[in-house]
């Protein structure tokens, strides 16, 4: 047949042609156009579903039993392997539950007796198949209908497509699965990539800049003194920052993103160095790395309670809030004062102290509550399962500045003073971390977050005064913003919004940043 | 934490004179005996907390050598220097080790340093 069904498609030829026309009719009929999938067929006389497959369709549907044995074995090329038993197994099950329904007893013992030695079914499989069909559930509704046996047909007929080789039987969707993951490959290699909108169909999926945060849209200016930290709370509806003006300020997002201030927590002494939000938002604690803890009501800005000793003055330098938002640990940045776990009240609930405890650096809890991430001042990250009480330990050649854990607590990112940026897995499978690096930092403790859809990205803060953002595929960094006037120690992602980001520095203000501008003109 | 980030070390310590922030343990000593102006100046193999300044040519007493000034990181007092290039053969082993002054550090016991009531130097001398 001079068609030219045997020519190949595509500029590199490796697309068959009839093959293609195929999947063509199995889209057009699957998407309902009836008439167009027929009229394809006969234009290209490719048929959608097989002559083998039609001739099984119809032998089934009307339980031509042997007839449907003998089809299946020539479509298997009458090879006796597992899958061809598989299917006349279930072909002679669907049989024999027929019969029985009917009141054909004897008739079905026949068939156990003479056909299903073909099966090559030892005795007990036999006797399994008899108490398979007698306890199903389709024997115990009583009446013979017409409706239910053809219903159980079409049911025996999906279940063989599943048995049947290919080309005989093709997946269902084909086309559809193909540009389906053509699409998924295109956002797989896009950077920029931040929403899970459906993309165009009609060019090569490409996000630019407009996606991520890169531009300055406000600056925030109250604080007297450096801003050392900055988070977003979890509804990505207030933000917290803290200042080496000993004090704490909460703003609120407005709907068109703009920040403004809501209240200004005053009582410290010291430095405000670290922040953290319950997990309900309605709390939030306040700590510095020689001042002690504090505990605010968020909608009220009113102190609630001062943690520890007032004699003592327990200096925390990082907290942690357990999921009930009533239970929270935080770390001393005295040695030998150790962790501890108390409630909202101001009980301690647990501590772990002793000589051996180092300073801690950083710690944080998982979303789930069940492990606590601590970092020692002696290069070590520890996990512990709360739970199991089990460790794990790894050890870091260069000391840490900060860690942040990932929103699905997954995985975590600890900034070292050799300036890269270490990823590792909370599961544990990972032996080495993914590295990032472009930044600068030596003296400081700068802090880095991630963000984005699905914490696709990650971004830091940088002694040299710019904010660095990486998608995590990559080592280098996607986007530099420059903007601020002196080194850059933390920033936040909005947990809610992938295109806004707030950075914390030295020069006292904090930034907004939000879309950018696309790198291309628009067609 | 807290902005600035120090690294604390244990065991026997020696300190910054005026903030206290640790800058070797006694471990790393190779050698001390290594002069400078203010009297003594020991040389160790590891340094923490300090910040290196530019790279100059010095004239030592043993010989030409591209040193970089160390400061301290929270007060940012000049500690000593880090020995980065030597054009000698026989002070090549000093590269990328550090020169703290004496006098610039508390000792492990937390006692300073008088060059006055030093010993008389002797041995191998540096400076």
């Amino acid at each position: 047949m001079e068609n030219g069904l045997w020519e190949v498609l595509g500029s590199k030829g490796l697309l068959k042609k009839h093959e293609f026309i195929r999947i063509l009719v199995q889209c057009l009929y699957s998407l309902g156009f009836k008439n167009s999938a027929s009229c394809l067929e006969i234009e290209s006389n490719i048929s959608c579903k097989s002559a083998d497959y039609e001739s099984l369709e119809k032998r089934v549907l009307s339980g031509d039993w042997d007839s449907c044995v003998a089809v299946l074995d020539r479509i298997f090329d009458h090879s006796k392997d597992d899958t061809r038993n598989t299917a006349v197994y279930l072909v002679f099950k669907q049989c024999l539950l027929e019969y029985l329904k009917r009141g054909d007893v004897s008739l079905a013992l026949n068939v156990l007796r003479k056909q299903a030695p073909m099966l090559r079914m030892g005795k007990e499989k036999i006797h399994r198949l008899a108490c398979d069909i007698v306890y199903s559930k389709e024997m115990e509704s009583g009446e013979v209908d017409s409706c239910l046996v053809q219903g159980l047909r079409k049911k025996l007929l999906v279940e063989l497509e599943k048995l049947i080789p290919l080309p005989i039987v093709i997946p269902k969707r084909r086309l559809e699965h193909l540009v389906e993951t053509a699409v998924m490959d295109q956002i797989d290699s896009c950077l920029y990539h931040n929403s899970w909108d459906a993309v165009s169909l009609y060019k090569d999926h490409c996000c630019g800049r407009d996606q991520i945060p890169s531009e300055t849209v406000q600056i925030l200016m109250a604080h007297k003194n450096e801003v050392w930290f900055v988070q977003f709370s979890n509804s990505g509806k207030y933000l917290a920052t803290a200042s080496s003006d000993c004090t704490a300020i909460i703003w609120k997002v407005l709907d068109d993103s703009k920040v403004e201030l809501k209240h200004t927590l005053e009582s410290h002494q010291n430095p405000v160095s670290f922040v953290s939000w319950s997990p309900d938002d309605t709390k939030l604690l306040t700590c510095g790395n020689a001042e002690v803890l504090k505990l605010w009501d968020v909608d009220t800005g009113v102190l609630r309670h001062t943690f520890g000793n007032n004699n003592t003055g327990f200096t925390v330098s990082s907290c942690a809030w357990f999921p009930d938002s009533t239970r929270l640990v935080c770390g001393s940045s005295d040695p030998e004062r150790g962790i501890v776990m108390w409630d909202t009240d101001g009980n301690e609930i647990k501590a772990w102290r002793g000589t051996r405890i180092p300073k801690v650096v950083d710690l944080a809890v998982t979303p789930d509550g069940e492990s606590m991430i601590t970092v020692f001042s002696d290069k070590e990250i520890r996990i512990l399962n709360l739970e199991t009480k089990v460790e794990r330990v790894i050890p870091e050649e260069q000391p840490i500045t900060s860690l942040s854990i990932s929103g699905d607590g997954k995985f975590f990112i600890v900034n070292l003073s050799c300036q890269e940026i270490h990823l590792w897995d909370l599961a544990g499978e990972w032996k080495l971390p993914l590295k990032f690096s472009g930044h600068r930092q030596s003296k400081y403790v700068i802090r880095s977050c991630f963000g984005g859809l699905d914490s696709s990205f990650i971004a830091s803060g940088s002694e040299d005064s710019q904010v660095y953002i990486w998608n995590l595929k990559n080592a280098k960094p996607l986007e530099v913003l420059s903007g601020h006037s002196m080194t850059v120690n933390c920033v936040s992602w909005n947990p809610k919004n992938p295109r806004m980001l707030a950075s914390a520095s030295d020069d006292q203000t904090i930034r907004i940043w939000g879309p950018g501008k696309p790198n291309k003109p628009e067609n | 934490m807290g902005r600035l980030f120090v690294i604390d070390l244990e065991g026997l310590v020696y300190s910054c004179k005026h903030c206290q922030t640790h800058f070797a343990v006694t471990n790393d000593i190779i050698s001390k005996s290594f002069h400078c102006k203010h009297g003594r100046a020991y040389l160790f193999d590891n340094v923490v907390n300090v910040t290196v300044g530019e790279k100059e040519h010095r004239v030592m007493l043993t010989g030409w050598h591209t040193v970089a000034d160390i400061f301290c990181v929270s007060c940012g007092s000049l500690v000593g220097w880090k020995y980065e290039i030597a054009y000698d053969k026989s002070q090549k082993y000093k590269e990328g080790k550090f020169i703290i002054e004496r006098f610039k550090v508390l000792g492990p016991d937390g006692g300073g340093y008088d060059m006055n009531h030093d010993e008389p130097m002797t041995g191998s001398d540096e400076e």
